[in-house]
């Protein structure tokens, strides 16, 4: 077993039952426990407000508990998790979780404990821009009652500091880091409805091998739409090159702009190297299974479904030498 | 690979070359009426800029565009919308419970930084408001998973009741 971790700023964890099995991510699902990090809040909603901290805020949440459990899992240990209720603010009665194959923590803090992020086999970071987060807020919340452009600045601007203090220095221990951005296909672009989208891979990660374009290691721009491909405004542009990050030596491989059409899809797809499929068009596969969910048509469907195929690759591969190390064992 | 220029474009994407239109759904009727329409509302509110080249005539965009293979952009999503001056409709209302919470919330968050929008009241707050407003907007994505014609509608988009209609 090994876990990943996403870190998820903008939207809260997703709940879908008991245990929470996502349906977002169909390549791993059947073997996949979520657990949601906001289960581990030490404060409820009215302790927090007492003595004036944030979710976001260290104090509010028992990283020993979450540490406990993460390692029980991770031990094949069965825990009673406590459930964090979104809606009342409350701690409800706590539910069992099984140790599962593979097990995600998704949450505010996944990175943030020296120990639990010892425990992760593979991290994700998702890195929002501010432009891009506060068009996805009004986005989200604008036809809610009570709200405004200014309240959604307001909260915003509230948790920030928090946010810097706490959650984003988490991105530097990510083995990937996903970047939202806003376009640079469109001029002044303030719409924020087509984003850059950048996958970060850290290097020299075990099990872990970066997706690269044409040349691995070189410096690329590419744009794909051409005597080949026809693409429609404002079009699609990638690029793929070696960089640092936080003084890592990292891969980063970018894509501007969204796909319209299938066609368009496929000849991405079968120029990039790397990317872990079983089968020649399985990316496409996938972001057709999800063309219903929100993003699915951009960089932030085709880098989550390439990392999608990354974690089952990884799972595979402790699987397979798990299984040689026993044989081992067993001739010794 | 097929040309793909040989076969017609399918005509999904009018937002891509016309910025300043959204398209969102509007299903404000009964969960009953099978009639479900996505209305194109050309918004003139405030634009900060018009990106050059855009087509903004409201000929320009198809009338009723067939869903295509691809299925791109049926749904409000992430990116969909304009950042500014849009009042997006939710096609599923929030549940009356948590959108009365979210809206009480904001009241208080705005009394709690009356005085100092910099303490730690002020913070968790307006914390409360972004764990409710996420709550809401979980609690209609459940709301319409349960919906018989969104569920249906995802597995048979090309039927006439699933058909989405600009304007």
């Amino acid at each position: 077993m090994w876990e990943e971790h996403i870190h998820e700023e903008t939207y809260q964890c997703f709940r879908r039952g008991k245990g929470g099995n996502p349906d977002s991510n169909t390549l791993i699902s059947d073997t996949t426990t979520v657990i949601c990090l906001d289960d581990y809040h030490s404060l409820d909603r009215t302790g927090r407000k007492e003595k004036g901290v944030t979710a976001l805020d260290p104090r509010a949440n028992d990283f020993d508990l979450m540490y406990e459990q993460v390692k029980a899992l991770k031990d094949g240990v069965a825990v009673e998790k406590p459930i964090y209720n979104h809606v009342s603010g409350l701690l409800d009665p706590p539910e069992l979780i099984k140790p599962p194959k593979i097990l995600v923590i998704e949450g505010l803090h996944p990175m943030f404990d020296s120990r639990v992020r010892d425990l992760l086999d593979f991290s994700i970071y998702l890195d929002i821009s501010n432009e891009v987060k506060f068009a996805w807020k009004i986005q989200r919340d604008m036809a809610e009652r009570g709200h405004s452009l200014e309240s959604i600045k307001a909260s915003i601007e509230a948790r920030k500091p928090d946010f810097d203090a706490y959650i984003d220095p988490q991105k530097q221990y990510a083995d990937a880091v996903i970047e939202v951005l806003p376009t640079q296909l469109i001029p002044d672009d303030n719409e924020g409805k087509v984003l850059r989208v950048k996958l970060i891979m850290k290097e020299g990660v075990k099990y872990f091998s970066p997706v690269y374009l044409f040349d691995e290691g070189s410096t690329i721009s590419w744009i794909p739409c051409g005597r080949k491909l026809t693409c429609s405004y404002p079009g699609i542009k990638f690029a793929y090159g070696p960089d640092s990050y936080y003084s890592n030596e990292v891969s980063v491989l970018e894509m501007d702009g969204q796909f319209d059409r299938l066609d368009e899809l496929i000849y991405v797809e079968s120029h990039l190297s790397n990317i872990s499929t079983k089968f020649y068009g399985e990316v496409t596969q996938q972001m057709l299974k999800h063309a219903d969910f929100p993003g699915s048509n951009n960089g932030t469907g085709l880098f989550q479904t390439i990392v999608g195929l990354k974690i089952r690759d990884l799972y595979e591969q402790i699987v397979a030498e798990r299984a040689a190390s026993t044989v081992e064992a067993a001739k010794v | 690979m097929s040309d793909p220029r040989r076969s017609p474009a399918p005509s999904k994407t009018p937002p891509s070359i016309a910025p300043s239109f959204i398209f969102f759904k509007l299903n404000n009727k009964t969960k009953n009426q099978v009639e479900k329409k996505a209305m194109a509302a050309a918004l003139s509110g405030v634009s900060l800029s018009t990106p050059r080249g855009v087509i903004s005539s409201k000929s320009e965009i198809p009338k009723a565009p067939k869903r295509s293979l691809v299925s791109w952009n049926t749904k409000i999503g992430y990116g969909a919308g304009r950042m500014v001056a849009v009042q997006p409709v939710h096609s599923t209302p929030t549940p009356s419970g948590i959108s009365g919470k979210v809206e009480e919330s904001i009241e208080k968050a705005k009394e709690a930084c009356a005085g100092d929008n910099e303490s730690g009241e002020c913070a968790a707050a307006w914390d409360e408001v972004e764990e409710l407003s996420a709550a809401a907007s979980h609690a209609r994505d459940k709301a319409k998973d349960s919906d018989p014609l969104e569920a249906y509608c995802k597995d048979n988009p090309e039927t006439d009741e699933c058909r989405t209609y600009e304007d």
